[in-house]
């Protein structure tokens, strides 16, 4: 069970940090970070935190993680949302003093990624679903970061964070006054934190097939593959979109003939008895390191493309993969092995290291009952997160190919990414809170507007005392105790255990991971 | 304790096989060693089979086992009256009689399932608030059943269809006619049923049912066994019209509640009492008992001759009768998927894996 320990015990003065912290999202809108305790001990890993408030309409499709050089002050979280719009949020970040701070979640905003209503009053919103979600880097050499988001029914956007000249380094730290302040952190290259809120600005928009349901950028940023029901892969080049867009009537970009793809695949071979597949493109991956050029292709007919766009339409090899949808692709960074997850829990490696001529699949990690969502490759370790519908999150070894660990995470999950661990613990102050279950967080709701206050700390620490005069479901006694605790010293050094409860293996570092805090959050994709 | 259990025994095997054919005294007195250590080894040698299974001797290995056996039931006995003096004598002293020891029942032995939904879990009820189903639970949607069968169905199948149509209130039988599985949800979601449930036969044996919910539902694939039709049951009965009650027991898993859902969203949810009609899905180890009864509330007065206050001789009890009606089955999950039927190329909520079978108290439902 993944939450026992949390509940046994307090804090102590330093607790150790998290070896592994892995973010999920599910089809209710909730995003979870799951953590590994200190030393790697995978049988007591559990979900220690939870963002946001159960709800269908907001049900997280894609998720997204940017963290550049792997910082973990610099995460950025992207999550496109059923209704066609896509939040950001960042893990609110423990302040050098090691006080009280919020480790939630921080929402950094959020837009709309579909296209603009033709209609006026209600119309069929089943197509805005967000079906592809990307960072991409700026183009033009720019170092502004671009979100690259496809939705159900074709509509691609680039959006680019919009910088503003003149933030200061105070406003970082407070988070800035209010909602509408352009978080534009020190432009031009510097360590940019995402602590503002943020603005971004749609650049570029395309419509491209109908019924996406697979969508990829290329590393370059230039380039966009999408592929769905009825529609082979096709590629279309973004600057020469953007051009267009720029360079013609200047008004709403719906004006104008929609650009021609680059590239338009053709299906593979017919089967032996003749029958060709209808097109059915259910996953799109660009492989890296190979210029752009090199594209995999999964179908519903369990069959696996590879596109080479120089050597033509048609796919150079293709794999016949057991039975089940392609739900899931992964390319590792160097190119060599493309995970795949299918719609009956089975991942493999396909291995491309001497693609087109010969071309195989290997590497089963087993254990998944359910259709395989969403795959992420930790940058430096040899490890891979896969989440699935049968509401299991799995980390396996990619060397040994052994199951690491399994969370239940309560429900059907739709998008996994790694997280930077901290460094270094977080402050002694973290109320051993309980776990997600029986927390009811109605009255952090309205906080939204305030939580860019200077004293946001104080302010979290004052609503996580008001969230928790309620005695939420099950309250449990430790818990109480962590209330109390927490409101009397605001958040210094307390953490005098008090009942010392486990000093067990990852107790210590439950609390760390501040159960508090979690109190404190804030609520996720609110405003649509 | 293992090890100095075996010891003797192999001790004993090699002198067989050396020395002369002992004594039957002889063995005793091996034997005998044997019991003190085979007694402690019990508690850690496993099952008695499992003790004994070393000795390759087919005559010493049962002289053994039966020994070991002996023992075991002499002290179950010895046990079991020394609980039976313990209660007599605390009843006769007006005392608590002692707990009694916990009896190992496949509940309290099923490996332990973190998926186990507790009912008070805000996360799930939030997610059945807004599920394929919830639009069943809060009336919004009453149920309307289309049931089919595979291709070319026999007599028996249409006998069986004519008991299912009574049980099933909302149902109606549209004959197969060669379509194509997805051909007909689609027809039937455009009809507006809510449900459709394809039986399927292989050679006179009706074996598995396909339970699709509309529109996008999740579809469920069973295997249907132990048939046994009301008409061959004995002191059956016929179903009235009345709509039926519905009980549910032991979906505990999330998967098992979703699947508790699925069937309960079959019946309407406006039981009419007056007709003392059940329809009961049981679920243990992963199997669905499903049966029909028709019950009745009667009281009853029992007389206990042996009572000492004459006032509690004559007692009077209510207890509940049953009578079958409809037919009987069992039904075991294969898999759920999560949209409308595509059995090859569909997303699937639950696979039976070979490797998630880590033993055999593990239950998934």
């Amino acid at each position: 069970m993944g939450e026992g320990g949390k509940r046994k015990a307090q804090q102590e003065e330093a607790p150790a940090p998290p070896s592994h912290r892995i973010l999920t999202s599910d089809e209710l809108g909730l995003l979870k970070v799951t953590e590994v305790p200190a030393g790697s001990k995978w049988e007591e890993t559990a979900a220690k935190q939870r963002w946001g408030q159960p709800d269908k309409q907001q049900g997280v499709t894609r998720l997204q993680v940017h963290c550049p050089d792997w910082d973990q002050d610099r995460i950025l979280i992207a999550a496109g949302r059923a209704g066609g719009r896509v939040t950001l949020h960042c893990p609110a970040s423990a302040p050098a003093d090691g006080s009280v701070s919020g480790l939630g979640s921080r929402d950094l905003g959020s837009f709309r990624a579909a296209p603009p209503a033709t209609t006026s009053g209600r119309s069929d919103t089943s197509s805005h679903e967000l079906r592809g979600l990307r960072f991409a880097p700026g183009g033009e050499g720019s170092q502004r970061l671009r979100l690259v988001t496809a939705t159900a029914g074709g509509h691609v956007a680039v959006h680019e964070w919009e910088a503003q000249e003149g933030a200061d380094q105070q406003q970082q730290q407070q988070g800035g006054d209010n909602e509408d302040e352009d978080g534009g952190g020190g432009d031009g290259g510097v360590v940019r934190t995402w602590q503002q809120q943020q603005h971004w600005r749609e650049v570029v928009r395309l419509q491209t097939v109908g019924d996406l349901q697979g969508m990829d950028v290329s590393s370059s940023g230039r380039y966009v593959a999408v592929g769905g029901e009825g529609h082979q892969l096709r590629v279309w080049d973004l600057t020469a979109a953007a051009a267009a867009a720029a360079g013609g009537t200047g008004s709403s970009s719906a004006s104008g003939p929609a650009p021609e793809p680059l590239f338009a695949g053709k299906a593979g071979k017919p089967s032996r008895s003749g029958l060709q597949d209808l097109a059915h493109v259910t996953a799109v991956s660009y492989v890296p390191g190979r210029d752009d050029q090199l594209v995999l292709v999964g179908t519903a007919k369990h069959k696996l493309w590879l596109y080479d766009m120089r050597a033509g339409r048609k796919p150079q090899s293709e794999v016949v993969w057991s039975d089940g949808r392609i739900t899931a692709l992964l390319p590792q960074a160097d190119g060599s092995l493309v995970w795949v997850g299918n719609g009956r829990g089975q991942v493999e490696a396909l291995d491309l290291r001497q693609a087109p001529g010969r071309v195989t699949m290997g590497h089963a990690l087993k254990g998944s009952a359910g259709s395989i969502r969403s795959l992420s490759l930790h940058p430096s370790q040899p490890l891979i997160a896969s989440v699935s519908l049968d509401r299991h999150l799995r980390v396996h070894s990619t060397t040994s190919r052994q199951l690491l660990t399994k969370v239940y995470l309560k429900q059907a999950l739709t998008g996994v990414a790694w997280l930077p661990a901290p460094t270094k613990g977080p402050g002694p102050v973290r109320g051993g809170a309980g776990d997600d279950e029986g927390e009811v967080d109605g009255e952090e709701d309205g906080d939204d507007d305030d939580e860019d206050e200077a004293d946001e700390e104080e302010g979290r620490g004052g609503r996580a005392a008001r969230g928790r005069e309620q005695p939420s479901g099950g309250g449990k006694a430790p818990r109480r105790r962590d209330m109390a605790r927490q409101q009397g010293s605001g958040g210094k050094d307390h953490a005098k255990g008090k009942d010392k409860g486990s000093r067990d293996k990852g107790a210590k570092e439950k609390r760390g991971k501040d159960k508090s805090q979690k109190r404190a959050r804030r609520d996720g994709g609110d405003d649509a | 304790m293992v090890k100095a259990q075996k010891n003797p025994k192999r001790h004993k095997s090699k002198d067989d096989d050396a020395s002369k054919p002992s004594s039957s005294k002889g063995d005793g007195e091996r034997s005998g060693d044997d019991a003190a250590a085979a007694a402690k080894g019990a508690a850690g040698g496993g099952t008695i089979g499992q003790q004994t299974s070393g000795i390759r001797n087919k005559q010493k290995r049962s002289e053994l086992y039966h020994k070991l056996k002996h023992q075991k039931e002499k002290s179950k006995a010895k046990e079991r009256r020394k609980r039976q003096k313990e209660v007599a004598r605390a009843e006769e002293l007006g005392l608590e009689p002692p707990p009694k020891p916990v009896q190992h029942t496949l509940e309290n032995t099923r490996e332990a399932d973190d998926t186990m939904v507790d009912p008070n879990d805000e996360e799930v009820m939030a997610d059945e608030n807004d599920d394929e189903f919830a639009a069943h639970f809060s009336n919004a949607r009453p149920p309307k059943v289309l049931i089919t069968t595979s291709y070319k169905p026999s007599k028996i199948m249409y006998t069986f269809l004519s008991e299912m149509l009574e049980l099933l209130p909302c149902a109606e039988y549209y004959k197969r006619n060669g379509f194509p599985l997805k051909k007909i949800v689609k027809f039937a979601a455009n009809r507006d049923y809510t449900d459709l449930m394809v039986f399927n036969e292989d050679r006179k044996q009706i074996n598995g049912l396909l339970l699709v919910h509309l529109p996008d539902g999740p579809t469920a694939h069973f295997r249907l066994s132990n048939l046994k039709l009301g008409r061959d049951i004995k002191g059956h009965g016929r179903a009235t019209h009345h709509k039926p009650e519905l009980i549910l027991n032991h979906f505990d898993t999330r998967l098992g509640h979703r699947m508790g859902r699925m069937l309960a969203s079959l019946f309407p949810q406006d039981p009419q009492f007056r007709g003392r009609r059940v329809v009961t899905f049981h679920n243990q180890r992963d199997f669905i008992f499903v049966r029909h009864h028709r019950y009745i509330f009667e009281e009853k007065e029992t007389r206990d001759p042996a009572a000492k206050d004459p006032a509690k001789k004559k007692k009077k009890a209510v207890a509940a009768r049953l009578q079958e009606l409809g037919p009987r089955f069992t039904l075991k999950l294969l898999s759920l998927q999560k949209g409308t039927f595509d059995s090859r190329n569909g997303e699937f909520e639950w696979l039976p894996k070979k490797e998630n079978k880590t033993s055999r108290r593990r239950f998934f439902l």
